[in-house]
């Protein structure tokens, strides 16, 4: 009888099991345990992790280390994949030309139209024009008010009002005319006098109907055709807010810029050409045309050409090859919307502009790994062999979830890439691998909210959300509610938390958990289904998804509590059972290539 | 007029202010434009003496919106409270030296938020009960590095120590 233990170093973790095999060869699986990869896989560095991981898998057991008489190490297929997003329109306002957000309370209703004019020039004008008047931060708020109230009452005819402060509410309150108010202005010095401007607020739960329709924004400012066309932007950047206002300057601009993103070049049976403004479809149509792809090119001094460069890097200093000896064999190209800062804006406003996110991916087969088995063996005092190539491995141990058979396929969803596998009955094994995975999931939830924090949306992607709705409870975004006895931190009081084993976490934004669950989901979709059928198709035989039976789901984001349910029903239009894989009958997606490494090994000794 | 204002009390939600003599009207001022600002209706009525955690829980608790704001005139010190929280646990207080525009203001918008279910506002000196309760645990929970105080005591006193310091960076 003796100890082996099957150690799969991968990307993201590191996983072991442990098992007892006995002379005639039966195999008795003891432990398994799972830690963070330690450096980059294929590393030196990984020994700690993989160390740690075999430590915490023997503990339970009772024996030392020196126990085990064999540690089998996969022989990995390095695949490492970065993300990257250009940003391919973007809203310019080269003279201040609007104010379009959401201040929590605005005040008034309606829509105003006149000349702006500050509160001081406020004495000195004719009673025969429209004003909107400009409040800055230094005019106390009963003041401004009475100085209005006194504006009136000579019969001037005031508009609306564009306030520095939070005090809409409170000027509104005193006035004995109601107009619209706009107020958190926070570029209020930035405001043009003496330029038509018009101002719309909406009442409580609705967003502003004529300042976001060019022509309406035509008809008050006697736009031509062409001005139109120009505003376009003006009345998209503002449509979805409960205030605005728009003001017409001489010379004012505003545009949606193409910046141009640079090119893609893709290498195949032909050579192609992608502009990255063109969007993710062109791309991806473009990778379907000219598969199978031997090399992509990214233009250098774009942020897609930075990355391809980091990618390429990280290999070649990994495997010990010429940085141009390295290609990027698949891009995934997504399109998405971003939230930008609309240059030249007053308050600090967004708008949303289209981006490209794009992962990228390369692979090789030099991986040093005979080097990491002696620096294993060195450390450990125990011998160690690199064993069975990771995908047959992965094919092995998924083999042990209960109910599968060949013609099996796999699909492994982990963090830089999503891989593909299958078997067929005569025991032949495929396998591909695909740029794109988790890590680009959380880029998206990332850019797509604002949020500049990937912890925070590597967290969103994982966990559930919830909106805090007193101080005692929560409902979680399935309507569900959560009761806590102690009170919560105030802090987190009406806002949208994620909900983590450590307790609820803060989201700073001030979308709601509706928007926040579409974003979410839309980004695994967008990722792991169109990537899944990418994958399979690629593995399956005649390339037809529907004579695959059978598909399991492994890796860490098989984990994630919605990705195998898309994935699933994406396939079941084909006719494939797809599940989580539950390797052993007990582990779940995890341990499917350290359990498939002892039961190759063990195997092949038998004979 | 008294009786009168008394019935309109009993049927209209407010945020209830209860203050203690010598009643400061320049500061509810203060909190009552936080409150209007974010739009909910406040009601101020003055009541005999007692702590400021005591009436605010009192306001609370008599509250339609359960949101209650105790303001004691003599100690300069104002409370915000929950009905749904143990009387002595408020949700903020500020101390005499805190007696400013704008953390007063602040305190009322965040009593009206307290009740629209808006996220509050930070970034200010307030005193933050909560976090307070939480480095006492810390304390607590550190071996060999105990303060044996009760906790309730042991809060006051880093409280204290919060105001001071935050108060000597203000200077």
């Amino acid at each position: 009888m003796r100890y082996i233990a099957g150690v799969d170093v991968g990307n993201n973790t590191t996983e072991v099991a442990i098992a007892k095999v006995s002379l005639e060869g039966d195999i008795d699986f003891l432990a398994s345990a799972m830690v963070k990869t330690t450096g980059i896989k294929g590393t030196l560095r990984n020994v700690q992790g993989i160390i740690d991981a075999l430590d915490i898998a023997i503990e339970p057991l009772e024996i030392q280390r020196k126990d085990i008489s064999l540690v089998l190490l996969n022989k990995a297929t390095p695949v490492i994949g970065d993300v990257a997003m250009e940003t391919i329109t973007e809203t310019v306002i080269t003279e201040s030309a609007m104010i379009g957000h959401n201040p929590s309370t605005p005040a008034g209703m309606g829509l105003g139209l006149g000349t702006t004019i500050s509160l001081e020039d406020l004495k000195s004008v004719s009673p025969d024009e429209r004003w909107i008047v400009v409040i800055d931060g230094s005019i106390e708020f009963r003041e401004a008010a009475a100085r209005l109230n006194e504006a009136t009452s000579m019969n001037l005819q005031i508009e609306g009002a564009i306030v520095r402060k939070d005090e809409a509410v409170l000027i509104y309150n005193r006035l004995h005319h109601p107009i619209p108010i706009v107020d958190e202005v926070l570029h209020i010095e930035r405001v043009p006098m003496g330029m038509p401007a018009a101002i719309e607020v909406a009442t409580i739960g609705k967003t502003i109907e004529k300042l976001s329709n060019p022509y309406d924004i035509a008809t008050l400012f006697n736009l031509g055709p062409e001005e139109t066309k120009n505003i376009v932007p003006i009345a998209r950047a503002l449509t979805g807010t409960r205030s605005a206002v728009v003001i017409k300057t001489p010379q004012g601009d505003i545009q949606e810029r193409r910046i141009p993103a640079g090119k893609i070049t893709l290498i195949g049976r032909q050579k192609a050409e992608v502009p990255v403004e063109e969007g993710a479809e062109a791309i991806m149509d473009e990778i379907a045309k000219v598969h199978p792809l031997i090399e992509i090119q990214a233009e250098p001094g774009t942020n897609v050409g930075g990355m391809f460069e980091t990618v390429r890097t990280v290999m070649a200093d990994l495997t010990d090859q010429p940085v141009t000896a390295i290609r990027v064999q698949d891009i995934l190209a997504v399109d998405t919307l971003v939230p930008q800062r609309v240059l030249g804006s007053l308050a600090g406003e967004y708008s949303m502009g289209n981006a490209v996110g794009l992962a990228a991916m390369v692979e090789t087969h030099k991986l040093p790994m005979q080097r990491l088995a002696q620096k294993l063996e060195n450390e450990i005092m125990v011998h160690t062999i690199v064993a069975g190539v990771e995908a047959e491995m992965a094919i092995r141990g998924a083999m042990t979830t209960p109910g599968t058979q060949p013609p099996l396929a796999i699909l492994d969803l982990g963090g830089g890439s999503t891989d593909a596998s299958i078997i067929n009955e005569n025991g032949e094994i495929q396998s591909v691998h695909l740029a794109g995975a988790g890590d680009m999931v959380r880029l998206l939830i990332d850019k797509e909210l604002g949020l500049e924090n990937l912890e925070l949306a590597e967290d969103i992607k994982f966990y559930p959300l919830a909106k805090v709705e007193t101080l005692y409870h929560m409902r979680n975004e399935d309507g569900s509610v959560r009761f806590f006895h102690e009170h919560l931190d105030p802090s987190l009081f009406g806002r949208v938390v994620v909900v983590t084993e450590n307790g609820p976490m803060p989201v700073e934004t001030r979308e709601s958990v509706a928007r926040i669950a579409e974003i979410r989901q839309r980004s695994k979709k967008k990722v792991f289904v169109q990537n899944a059928l990418r994958a399979l198709e690629r593995v399956a035989p005649a390339n037809n998804i529907r004579l695959i039976s059978f598909v399991v789901l492994v890796g860490g984001s098989a984990l994630d509590f919605e990705i195998p349910r898309m994935i699933s029903d994406a396939l079941d239009e084909y006719g494939v059972v797809t599940g989580r894989a539950n390797i052993r009958g007990v582990e779940g997606p995890r341990n499917a290539v350290a359990t498939g490494l002892v039961l190759a090994h063990v195997g092949e000794e038998k004979g | 007029m008294v009786d009168e204002k008394f019935h309109i009390d009993s049927v209209e939600p407010t945020v209830q202010i209860f203050a203690t003599k010598p009643v400061p009207e320049k500061e509810i001022g203060h909190i009552l434009w936080g409150l209007e600002e974010e739009g909910i209706p406040a009601k101020v009525q003055e009541v005999r003496n007692d702590s400021a955690v005591i009436i605010a829980k009192q306001a609370a608790d008599s509250s339609h919106l359960n949101v209650g704001i105790g303001v004691d005139g003599s100690g300069r010190e104002v409370i915000l409270h929950h009905r749904d929280l143990p009387s002595e646990k408020p949700l903020f207080s500020l101390s005499a030296e805190e007696f400013q525009s704008t953390q007063l203001r602040r305190l009322g918008a965040n009593a009206a938020r307290l009740v629209k279910g808006d996220p509050l506002i930070f970034q200010d000196n307030t005193v933050y009960h909560v976090d307070l309760e939480r480095a006492a645990q810390l304390q607590q929970d550190q071996p060999g590095n105990l303060i044996q105080l009760p906790p309730d005591q042991l809060e006051k006193l880093i409280s204290m120590v919060v105001t001071e310091t935050l108060n000597n960076i203000r200077l």
